[in-house]
């Protein structure tokens, strides 16, 4: 796969909700300096929307690299969860204003829009998304580097794959 | 007594919840609705510099960022007294209209759509957008996507970015556009005209043509007796962007036109300890509880009120529809579910305006801000949000440094009215002996979904959608039954 997009995800006013984002901005200093094959561009974005709002990103790329918070309670805060693109797939739309990230790529593909066939997503487990501060709490604030490192090494794999 | 909760609500932004309660009879004895909204947003704001507020503020929400952008920008104005060039302003509503376009295309296709087009009653597993093209055929649905990416387009050209944006400034825009830009704004305004008329074209067809959704819309269960507000420009016709509030009462006389730093004389905001969302009412009425009526406080602040209390649309076409509304649904329209049309007749004016905006000889001027000079007070901005009139309200100290802040948001306006819209479909559906399924969860859904509420969730965590659940509960408060969608 030679164009690989990473899109963090989250509120940068709701404390731990901003880790997605904070995560996107430290792969965007880091890469230019990666050590991926020439052939491969990587395109990094952040955005505090989602559903239809991804399609303005994600045109053209070939894999998806999602990075988001997750309220997961059976992990502890800060934990790093790789998930499958159907692990969050619904029958029908709900939660969002329009539709759903999945909804929205699977509407755009089958329209002919040239859209990421695979998704890759690294949820940040968090607890408290409703306190506003631009601050993590410790524990999601220290996964931030190993984020950046489990991302950067699933982009060299999605990129080794031709 | 048994309870229904429909919780959360879907395909909607945020959480909600519905409570109906049943009576011994079965018939309906009450009905809650509930957001645990965030709080604490105004609080957040103060102690920071107010020319820093435009772009903070369009993250209390991902859904109408741009609106919040607008009366935030409008408001400071106002705190530094400063008024924008005449450019500065046109460009700003050049670029709400790209918002306007975006929003209510998604809402018209995503939300309201499957109702009609694959009818109340679908599968639910069906009944959402892709459902919709499958119905009705790819190449409409290749439109909407161009549709909703030309709002956004337009957006990012002329303000460079659409959806946290950094556009407006004290006493102006942060940059002037140029012909290049203009010219693509142009083609792509033009397109959407075509989009909107294709649309209100489609609603005609699959709606309006249809007897049985007209019994529907025209029913019961979808009327709600209520007065309207909305902006209006110097000949009363709907602006979105700037003008006086004005206000109708339930027979259509107008009660109100103010200024916008008059609304606390004119707004007040109820509290029910159920709910952390507040009741805006109007004051010379007062709030006398949840009642529709002529002498009672609700209003709404609606597409549908948008056109109620203006005398027309400031476009050609979008004013031929709105003749036509009325003649078909008569003035002023009390009828919930209309609200999809005025909508529709609404994205038509966006369309037309940006076409007008982006053809104004002025548009491409240099002179797009004027630096304040005076020390900063207090001040208030009023636009149209998509979801009704939104206010930003503040007080700053000699330095510019909140102090206070009073934002009262697009939906808060409609709380009282959403919740005895429900209450309406509910009390008309449910009887002793119904079924309580699928399709009358779905239709008491649709009393609020034609509000295109948004209650400000401001997070995106995954997962991202929630199950929604109804739960029974017999009188002496115990769980007879639960049922679960996915």
């Amino acid at each position: 796969m030679n164009r690989v997009a990473i899109l963090g995800l989250g509120n940068s006013l709701l404390g731990d909700d901003s880790v997605g984002l904070k995560i996107a901005s430290q792969l965007r200093e880091l890469v230019g300096k990666l050590q991926v094959a020439p052939r491969v561009t990587i395109g990094v974005f952040q955005d505090e929307a989602g559903g239809w709002e991804i399609l303005d990103y994600v045109e053209g790329y070939e894999a998806l690299v999602l990075v988001d918070s997750i309220l997961d309670p059976a992990s502890e805060p800060g934990t790093l969860s790789w998930y499958p693109r159907n692990a969050f797939s619904s029958p029908r739309i709900s939660g969002v204003h329009n539709m759903d990230i999945f909804e929205a790529l699977e509407y755009a593909r089958r329209h002919g829009m040239a859209v990421p066939a695979q998704v890759h997503i690294l949820g940040v487990t968090v607890r408290d998304i409703t306190t506003f501060t631009e601050k993590c709490s410790p524990p999601v604030e220290q996964a931030i580097p190993k984020a950046v490192e489990a991302i950067v090494e699933k982009v060299r794999e999605i990129a080794s794959v031709a | 007594m048994k309870s229904i909760v429909i919780d959360p609500i879907t395909r909607l932004e945020g959480h909600g919840k519905i409570t109906i309660f049943l009576n011994d009879d079965g018939e309906v004895a009450n009905t809650y609705f509930q957001v645990p909204e965030l709080r604490g947003f105004e609080k957040f704001l103060e102690g920071r510099p107010v020319e820093e507020a435009p772009r903070i503020v369009p993250r209390i929400c991902g859904v109408c960022p741009a609106c919040h952008h607008m009366a935030s920008g409008k408001a400071v104005d106002a705190v530094y007294h400063v008024t924008p060039p005449a450019a500065a302003r046109k460009l700003r509503e050049l670029f709400f209209m790209g918002e306007y376009i975006h929003s209510h295309v998604a809402h018209f296709y995503a939300l309201a759509s499957p109702d009609f087009v694959l009818g109340p009653g679908a599968e639910k597993a069906r009944r959402h957008v892709l459902g919709v093209v499958e119905a009705v055929g790819l190449e409409i649905g290749g439109k909407v996507l161009t549709f909703r990416k030309y709002g956004h387009e337009i957006m990012k050209a002329v303000g460079g970015k659409c959806q946290h944006p950094v556009y407006n400034v004290p006493g102006g825009v942060s940059r002037p556009l140029s012909e290049e830009q203009r010219i693509e704004v142009e083609r792509m305004a033009r397109e959407c005209v075509e989009l909107a008329k294709f649309s209100l074209d489609l609603f005609g067809k699959v709606v309006l043509q249809n007897k049985a959704y007209m019994e529907i819309i025209t029913g019961p269960a979808y009327r709600l007796d209520v007065h309207d507000m909305g902006l209006v420009d110097e000949l009363m016709r709907v602006n979105f962007y700037d003008g006086k509030v004005r206000v109708k009462d339930v027979a259509g006389n107008q009660i109100a036109l103010y200024e916008p730093k008059d609304y606390l004389d004119n707004v007040g905001e109820h509290v029910e300890s159920y709910t952390y969302l507040k009741f805006p009412y109007l004051k010379r009425f007062g709030w006398k509880g949840l009642t529709e009526g002529a002498d009672s406080g609700v209003y709404r602040a609606t597409p549908l009120s948008r056109l109620n209390v203006a005398e027309g649309m400031a476009t050609p076409q979008a004013q031929q529809h709105y003749e036509a509304f009325f003649k078909t649904v008569g003035r002023p329209c009390k009828l919930v579910l209309a609200t999809h049309w005025a909508r529709l007749i609404e994205l038509l004016y966006a369309c037309e305006r940006a076409v007008e905006l982006a053809t104004d000889p002025e548009i491409t001027s240099p002179e797009v801000r004027i630096v304040p000079t005076e020390t900063p007070t207090e001040g208030v901005g009023i636009v149209e949000a998509q979801r009704g009139t939104l206010t930003h309200h503040y007080a700053t100290d000699e330095k510019g440094i909140i102090r206070k802040a009073n934002l009262i948001v697009g939906t808060t306006n409609n709380n009282a009215a959403i919740t005895l819209s429900i209450k309406k479909a509910a009390s008309t559906l449910i009887h002793k002996g119904t079924v309580v399924g699928d399709q009358i969860l779905n239709m008491i859904e649709m009393a609020f979904r034609a509000y295109d509420p948004c209650f400000s969730c401001a997070t995106h965590c995954l997962p991202g959608h929630y199950p929604m659940e109804v739960t029974l509960v017999d009188a002496r408060g115990r769980v007879t039954d639960v049922m679960r969608r996915s």
